[in-house]
């Protein structure tokens, strides 16, 4: 019954990222990391050999420290894209502050009417 | 002086400083009449919008706290944008003296940014511990890329000329000691010539100084960390010194 557990388990985690994507809910770039995680994990359910032939080469002692390894990896890596995406997204919001600053003070000294805009009507 | 009033933009970041924006600006009247005046109000809750408006400031309201350095590129920009020639930055606090606007606007003949130093002979502003090493490293790493004597690379009070005002519309960052620090590197990494003013320190009128051995120490870690990324970070191709802007 345990073997079944892993395939399953990631069978699961690929229909959750497809679905996401489907909704867009999730954009590709986004869910690339955890697909190859998702994908991996399913392979070496269905095979388990090839982890212990891994590990073995690799010199690990128990085969469930390289995927505990791997996984942390993962995990680190998705981080780090997701920090570095909000940095991008945080100077994209102080630029658009500074423009709707700049935008209400020529406002309110007359050089551009806001209501000028057709998408503000 | 080669610069006239009129080509000059002051400009006052401040963060709920309704208790001293109008002194300071009328300060500012009384040492350069007929200066512009733009409060970059960087998202106050209080009242600060409406006084420096009452007081005869231009007023730009960022919609939420953004920062010194976000409030400063704005300046920038709206400067670079409107054609003024000089930004002069200065504190909502009270702290810098409008009397020395004129002096560094006379430096500005020979340099294209002016700081207003605080540890160079005028005043008794002393620092202690920890923050006088974090300051006494920036003084010397900054004086030596600047080849001119630089004591107080993080003061807010400074004087920015036309190749300083352009450079800093595009690339002013909004990091901690990003609008002190990093700012004068990317200046003296594009090829612009940086001097300085000796000048005296005032209290606040309002506000708390921030000073204790922790946050000093802090402070020491994260100046050399901002000092350190600063010169790692390569420089905007369209900056780089001598390359003509098309």
């Amino acid at each position: 019954m345990t073997y079944f557990i892993g395939p399953i388990l990631s069978i699961a985690l690929i229909a959750i990222i497809v679905t996401q994507l489907m909704r867009k809910r999730l954009r590709e770039r986004h869910a690339l990391w955890w697909a190859i995680g998702a994908i991996t994990t399913l392979f070496l359910s269905i095979f388990p050999g090839i982890l212990l032939n891994l590990s073995s080469w690799l010199g690990f002692v128990a085969p469930l420290n390289l995927v505990l390894i791997l996984g942390l990896a993962l995990m680190l890596l998705v981080n780090l894209q997701h920090s570095a995406e909000l940095t991008d997204l945080e100077n994209k919001v102080r630029t658009l502050a500074e423009e709707i600053a700049e935008l209400k003070l020529e406002d309110s000294i007359g050089k551009v009417n806001v209501s000028d805009f057709p998408e503000s009507n | 002086m080669a610069f006239e009033v009129k080509d000059v933009l002051i400009v006052l970041p401040a963060f709920n400083e309704q208790a001293s924006i109008v002194h300071t600006l009328n300060d500012i009247d009384k040492n350069v009449p007929g200066a512009n005046k733009l409060v970059v109000d960087d998202g106050s809750t209080d009242k600060t919008a409406d006084y420096a408006r009452q007081a005869g400031a231009q007023v730009a309201q960022l919609p939420f706290n953004i920062g010194v350095g976000g409030a400063m590129r704005f300046g920038f920009r709206h400067a670079s944008r409107n054609g003024y020639k000089v930004v002069i930055q200065l504190d909502a606090d009270g702290q810098h003296d409008p009397a020395y606007i004129p002096e560094l606007l006379r430096n500005l003949d020979q340099s294209d940014l002016v700081i207003g130093a605080r540890f160079a002979g005028e005043g008794d502003y002393e620092v202690h511990g920890p923050r006088k090493w974090a300051m006494g490293l920036l003084s010397t790493v900054i004086s030596r890329s600047a080849n001119s004597k630089l004591t107080d690379t993080t003061s807010g009070f400074r004087a920015s000329g036309p190749r300083a005002i352009e450079l800093f519309a595009k690339d002013y960052p909004a990091e901690y000691l990003g609008d002190t620090v990093e700012s004068l590197v990317i200046a003296l990494k594009s090829g612009l010539t940086v001097s300085q003013v000796p000048v005296a320190m005032r209290k606040r009128i309002g506000g708390q100084p921030s000073q204790n051995a922790w946050q000093s120490a802090v402070f020491l870690f994260r100046a050399a960390t901002a000092l350190i990324i600063a010169y790692m970070r390569p420089t905007d191709p369209a900056n780089e010194p001598h390359g003509e802007k098309s």
